[in-house]
C-alpha cells in the first residue's frame, strides 16, 4: 500500500477515499487512528460531516467486523502500539543520560570553586526569569507542559461508545466508583452481579493503553498503584463477554 | 490472502470482474437512492445499467487514485454514490422526500419508531464524534444551550485546569436548574472561562455564536442532503437529553 500525498482532493474536501477510511473508521470504532490532517479537517467542515454520514448510511446494515485487518487502521493500531513503547524507551534513555550529566556536574562543581563560581553566573544568566530568552523558554516549557496535562483529559472516542452502552444496563450491574467520579489514589472498585464469577479487570489510560490486568473471583479491587492526572477507563468482563465499562478521573 | 487484496488484484488485473462482483453493492446503493427520492422505482434497472456504464469508464481513475488505505468495498460504495448524485443531476429530477421529523406525527406502530430513535441516538452520537478536540467544548455548550445541569466532570473534561474556585462558580451558576438563565446570562457568566481555558479573548457574542452555528451544523447534517428529515434546533433536544440521560441518572 503506497502512502497517498494528500488526503484531500483539489476541491479542498477529504477525497474519496480518504472518506471511504473515515467510515472505515466508524464502523471499527478507531476514529482515534486515523491522520490528524484529516479529523482536524472534518471536525471543522459541514460539507464532509454531511459525505460521511450519507455514505456510512450506506454501509452500516454490512458487517464491517472483518475476520481480515484492516489495511491501514489495523496497520496503524500495531504502529501506535510499537512506537510508544519505543517512545518510553527512548525516553527513559534520555532521562537517564540527564540525571548522570547533572550528577557528574554537580560532582565536577564541587571540586573546583572557580568553576562553579563562573558556571552558576552562566546557569543563572540562562534560566534567570528577568532576562528575555529565561522567559521565552519558561513560556514554552509552560505551553507545552499544558498541552500534554490537557491531552491527558482527553476522551477516547472507542471507549465513550463502550461507556455509554454500559450505561443503560448500570443499575443491573452496579458498578462503582461511578462514571467520571473523581477519584484520590487508592481506588476501590466495586460490582454487583447475580452471582459471584471469576472476571477480568482491566485498567487503562485515556489512549487505551492498558494499565493493569488482574482475574479475580471476587466483586471489588482496591487498585493502590499511583496514577497521574487525567482520565481513565474500567472494563469488567468474564470469559464470554465484557461486562460493564467505566471512566473516572483523577486530579 | 485477504479479501481486499483480492479486490486489489482484481482491480489491477481484471476490474470488470470486480464490477461484477459488486453488483449487489450497486443494486443496494440504488435502491437506497430511491428510498430517498433520488430515482423512481421504476428506473432501478435503467440506473443501475448507467451505473454500471459510468464504472467501466471510471476504470482508469479508480486504478490511478485506490491506494489500499481504506476497504476497497467501502471506497467502491463512495463512488457508486457519486455517480448516483451525478446521474440525478444530470437527469435534473425533482426530489420527492418524505419529510417526517422523527417527533412529529408519526404513523409507524411503537415497536418501529422505539427501532428508528435508536438509529438516530447512533447517528446522533456519530456526529459527535466529529467533533473531535471541540468535542468536550461543544458537550460543555450543548449542556449550556439546552439547560441541563453541570456537573465538577463536565467542567474537568473541558477545561482540566480549572481552579477550584473557577469550577465553585460555575457550578453555582449553573450545577442545578437554571432554566430562568437566558442565552446573553449564560455566555456573559461562562466566556471568562472560555478565554482562561483557551488562552483567548472572544467577546460573549462570539461565544454564543460558535454554539449556535455547532448546533445548527448538527441539525443541518442530521437532517442529510438531500433533506430527509426534519430536525430542528428544538427537536435536537431529544437527542440531547437522551445523550446525557445515563449521567444524569447516576447523579
Amino acid at each position: 500500500m503506497k502512502q497517498p500525498d494528500n488526503y484531500f482532493s483539489d476541491d479542498a474536501h477529504v477525497s474519496e477515499e480518504t472518506l471511504a477510511l473515515y467510515v472505515d473508521a466508524l464502523s471499527l470504532n478507531k476514529i482515534y487512528l486515523l491522520p490528524a490532517a484529516v479529523l482536524e479537517h472534518v471536525s471543522d467542515c459541514e460539507e464532509c460531516k454531511l459525505e460521511i454520514v450519507e455514505v456510512l448510511s450506506l454501509v452500516e446494515d454490512r458487517a464491517c467486523h472483518a475476520i481480515d485487518p484492516h489495511p491501514y487502521l489495523g496497520k496503524k493500531a500495531k504502529l501506535t502500539a510499537s512506537r510508544f513503547s519505543v517512545m518510553y524507551r527512548i525516553a527513559a534513555v534520555i532521562l537517564v543520560g540527564i540525571s548522570l550529566s547533572v550528577f557528574f556536574y554537580l560532582f565536577r562543581s564541587m571540586r573546583d570553586d572557580r568553576n562553579v563560581f563562573i558556571s552558576s553566573s552562566k546557569v543563572t544568566e540562562a534560566v534567570h526569569p528577568e532576562t528575555e530568552k529565561g522567559r521565552a523558554a519558561k513560556k514554552e516549557v509552560e505551553e507545552s507542559r499544558q498541552r500534554v496535562f490537557a491531552d491527558n483529559f482527553s476522551e477516547s472516542p472507542n471507549l465513550e461508545n463502550l461507556v455509554s452502552s454500559a450505561s443503560r444496563s448500570v443499575s443491573t450491574f452496579r458498578a462503582s466508583p461511578k462514571n467520571g467520579a473523581i477519584v484520590n489514589q487508592q481506588i476501590l472498585f466495586e460490582w454487583k452481579t447475580p452471582e459471584v464469577e471469576s472476571v477480568t479487570v482491566n485498567i487503562l489510560s485515556n489512549k487505551e493503553k492498558l494499565l493493569k490486568s488482574i482475574r479475580l473471583k471476587k466483586s471489588q479491587f482496591l487498585f493502590t498503584g499511583t496514577l497521574d492526572p487525567g482520565l481513565y477507563y474500567w472494563k469488567v468482563e468474564n470469559k464470554d463477554e465484557l461486562l460493564y465499562v467505566g471512566k473516572f478521573l483523577v486530579k | 490472502m485477504t479479501e481486499n487484496d483480492k479486490d486489489i488484484e482484481l482491480l489491477r488485473s481484471n476490474p470488470q470482474a470486480l464490477i461484477i462482483k459488486y453488483q449487489e453493492i450497486v443494486k443496494i446503493i440504488v435502491k437506497k437512492s430511491i428510498a430517498a427520492g433520488v430515482f423512481k422505482a421504476s428506473e432501478f434497472d435503467d440506473v443501475v445499467q448507467d451505473v454500471n456504464t459510468a464504472l467501466l469508464t471510471k476504470i482508469p481513475a479508480m486504478q490511478s487514485q485506490y491506494n489500499g488505505m481504506s476497504l476497497f468495498k467501502t471506497y467502491f460504495s463512495v463512488i457508486v454514490r457519486n455517480i448516483c448524485l451525478k446521474e440525478h443531476a444530470r437527469n435534473k429530477r425533482e426530489i420527492s422526500v418524505d419529510q417526517r421529523g422523527i417527533t412529529g406525527s408519526m404513523d409507524h406502530p411503537h415497536v418501529e419508531e422505539k427501532f428508528i430513535f435508536e438509529h438516530e441516538r447512533q447517528r446522533f452520537k456519530t456526529i459527535l464524534s466529529f467533533y473531535h478536540r471541540q468535542r468536550p467544548k461543544l458537550l460543555f455548550c450543548l449542556k449550556l444551550h439546552y439547560r441541563i445541569p453541570l456537573t465538577p466532570e463536565d467542567i474537568y473534561l473541558w477545561y482540566p485546569k480549572c481552579s477550584s474556585a473557577d469550577q465553585n462558580v460555575l457550578m453555582e451558576h449553573f450545577g442545578s436548574k437554571f432554566d430562568e438563565t437566558d442565552d446573553v446570562e449564560i455566555y456573559k457568566i461562562v466566556t471568562p472561562f472560555m478565554n482562561k481555558n483557551e488562552n483567548k479573548s472572544n467577546s460573549v457574542d462570539a461565544v454564543r455564536k460558535w454554539t449556535d452555528s455547532k448546533i445548527s451544523e448538527i441539525v443541518q447534517v442530521l437532517n442529510g442532503r438531500p433533506k430527509k428529515l426534519n430536525y430542528t434546533e428544538d427537536t435536537l433536544k431529544t437527542l440531547v437529553d437522551d445523550f446525557f440521560s445515563p449521567f444524569l441518572l447516576e447523579n
